[in-house]
């Protein structure tokens, strides 16, 4: 009955993100580096804040916030994100904090946890990557629309008188020709329309000028930025390797009950088609934590635990951000230590993941695990918040 | 003090483009020659070179690159045939701008950019997401 109650949440978060991605059409959306990442990288390593509601189906459930220790400096001083200033973060960026709360099937506090993750090597950021900077404008729309500039501007200069008011329409429409995303082409001024034209022809800028005459329903800003989302996509496929160590501590006392150390590596597979792309995702971790056979509290046990999968990210054609992802992982676990009555030195699980991006910003995760030797299916719902907390301007 | 013209009407006279410019002519002379006669004070002689001066300014462009590290921004900004150029967050400052005029500006970066120039201008200030960017200042 709990299981259906939560089978019709989800089918109303896939409805509700169906209907976000129809009005998003519409909706002039800014897309960031960050909001292209997928679900699955924003769980390893979080660019901002996340807010995470786990195994709400579980019998441990846990609130967590996580956040990067840059993301809070810039929320105090919004100038540490001026370039002169962000290169001083360089290594603060690549950390992760977290803290939360466990608590039991009847939400009761079961216990503290907090842990910090920091990324050996992140090849996907936006932000620091000169093979993107290189590449960036080096398609032949921007570069003819660079070499239109400048003849452009001198031939409404030449035509129109200084202090006239078509000199002034003239030079706005420049700006709105390059610049306004809501625009078409072919609803501007007909004689702007037919000067541009011109002007390209006359500067030998083919790619443009043909772009212009056969889909004169095109808006260039928009058209000229499509480069880069691809060049983003791109870089979404390199390496990110990251390694953390989180604890959690008793309900009744401030003792460590529980420390994993856990390292885990993600990879972008193949070629990325308009739509959908693989990850590769290894992680592995060791897990000590109390024996409770034994009398009083401890750290002796010890679980090596290795979970290699591949995710599947479905992206939104319209504007590349990833809305729903499938990751599937085949789970290995040994016991370093004295088994527990009935427990198995050696283990393995199969695990999967869907993720739904219901609202820009909110995933819900769903977790189930498959035990072949017992035939046992088990399955967590979880929620998670992404948000970067600043002012939008 | 305020300027005024002197008109001199000549009624339904019909002339020629050279009988029109000899009676300009000749009416000229003779009203400059008067005032020389008078006490009014010699109107000083302009040229284009000193009126240009009077009316241009020096305009400083400031570029703002944020969530980006230096050198991974461009900004190239041009006037009269003179371009200058950044890789990172700072000003640039172009002399001799007439109202009319445009400072062209286009550039790259992996953050955002906030150009702004510092005279009225169409825009004053301008915001881009990460990617390419091109406009013009349009000097008011």
């Amino acid at each position: 009955m709990k299981s259906r109650k939560y089978m019709l949440i989800l089918l109303l978060l896939c409805s509700l993100q169906i209907a976000a991605q129809k009005k998003s059409n519409d909706v002039n959306k800014i897309l960031t580096a960050d909001s292209l990442a997928s679900g699955n990288l924003k769980d390893l390593l979080t660019s901002f804040f996340q807010l995470s509601f786990n195994k709400l189906t579980g019998p441990s459930k846990e609130l967590n916030f996580s956040s990067n220790p840059y993301a809070l400096i810039v929320r105090a001083n919004p100038d540490a994100a001026i370039d002169t200033n962000y290169v001083k973060y360089k290594v603060l960026r690549k950390f992760n904090f977290g803290f939360g709360l466990k608590l039991d099937t009847a939400y009761r506090f079961n216990g503290f946890s907090s842990g910090i993750k920091f990324a050996i090597i992140n090849k996907r950021d936006a932000t620091t990557s000169q093979t993107l900077f290189e590449e960036l404008g080096t398609d032949q729309l921007n570069t003819d629309l660079t070499g239109l500039q400048n003849p452009l501007t001198d031939t409404v200069e030449n035509r129109y008188p200084r202090g006239s008011a078509d000199r002034k329409k003239y030079q706005d429409l420049i700006n709105d020709f390059f610049t306004d995303t809501t625009v078409l082409f072919n609803k501007l001024d007909p004689v702007f329309q037919k000067m541009v034209i011109e002007v390209a022809e006359a500067a030998k800028l083919k790619k443009l000028t043909s772009l212009l005459k056969t889909k004169p329903d095109i808006n260039i800003r928009k058209k000229s930025q499509e480069y880069f989302s691809t060049l983003k996509n791109e870089l979404q496929k390199k390496l990110l390797w990251t390694v953390s160590i989180s604890d959690t501590t008793y309900k009744d006392q401030f003792l460590f009950s529980n420390i994993v150390l856990q390292t885990e590596l993600l990879k972008g597979m193949g070629r990325s088609k308009p739509g959908a792309n693989w990850e590769l995702s290894i992680p592995a971790s060791l897990n000590i934590l109390d024996d409770t056979l034994r009398s009083g509290r401890d750290l002796k046990r010890a679980v090596f635990s290795f979970d290699p999968g591949v995710n599947l990210v479905i992206r939104d054609k319209s504007n590349e951000q990833s809305f729903f992802e499938l990751k599937f992982s085949g789970e290995y676990r040994h016991n370093f230590h004295q088994l527990y009555p009935g427990e198995k030195r050696d283990f393995v699980n199969f695990n999967g993941t869907l993720r739904i991006r219901v609202i820009n910003d909110i995933w819900i995760p769903l977790q189930f695990k498959y035990d072949p030797a017992n035939g046992n299916v088990f399955g967590f719902i979880s929620a998670k918040l992404n948000f970067n907390g600043l002012a939008k301007k | 003090m305020a300027r005024k013209k002197l008109t001199v009407n000549l009624g339904n006279l019909t002339l020629t483009d050279s009988e029109y410019k000899k009676l300009m002519a000749a009416i000229h002379k003779t009203v400059s020659g008067a005032l020389r006669k008078t006490d009014l004070p010699a109107v000083k002689k302009r040229n284009n070179k000193t009126l240009a001066a009077a009316a241009t300014v020096t305009a400083t462009i400031s570029a703002t690159f944020k969530d980006v590290n230096p050198g991974l921004s461009e900004l190239s900004a041009r006037h009269n045939n003179v371009t200058k150029k950044l890789t990172q967050s700072g000003t640039l400052t172009f002399d001799g701008v007439l109202s009319g005029d445009s400072i062209r500006i286009q550039g790259k970066s992996l953050g955002t950019a906030e150009i702004s120039v510092d005279i009225p201008a169409r825009p004053q200030t301008k915001k881009f997401d990460p990617g390419t960017f091109i406009f013009n200042f349009n000097i008011n």
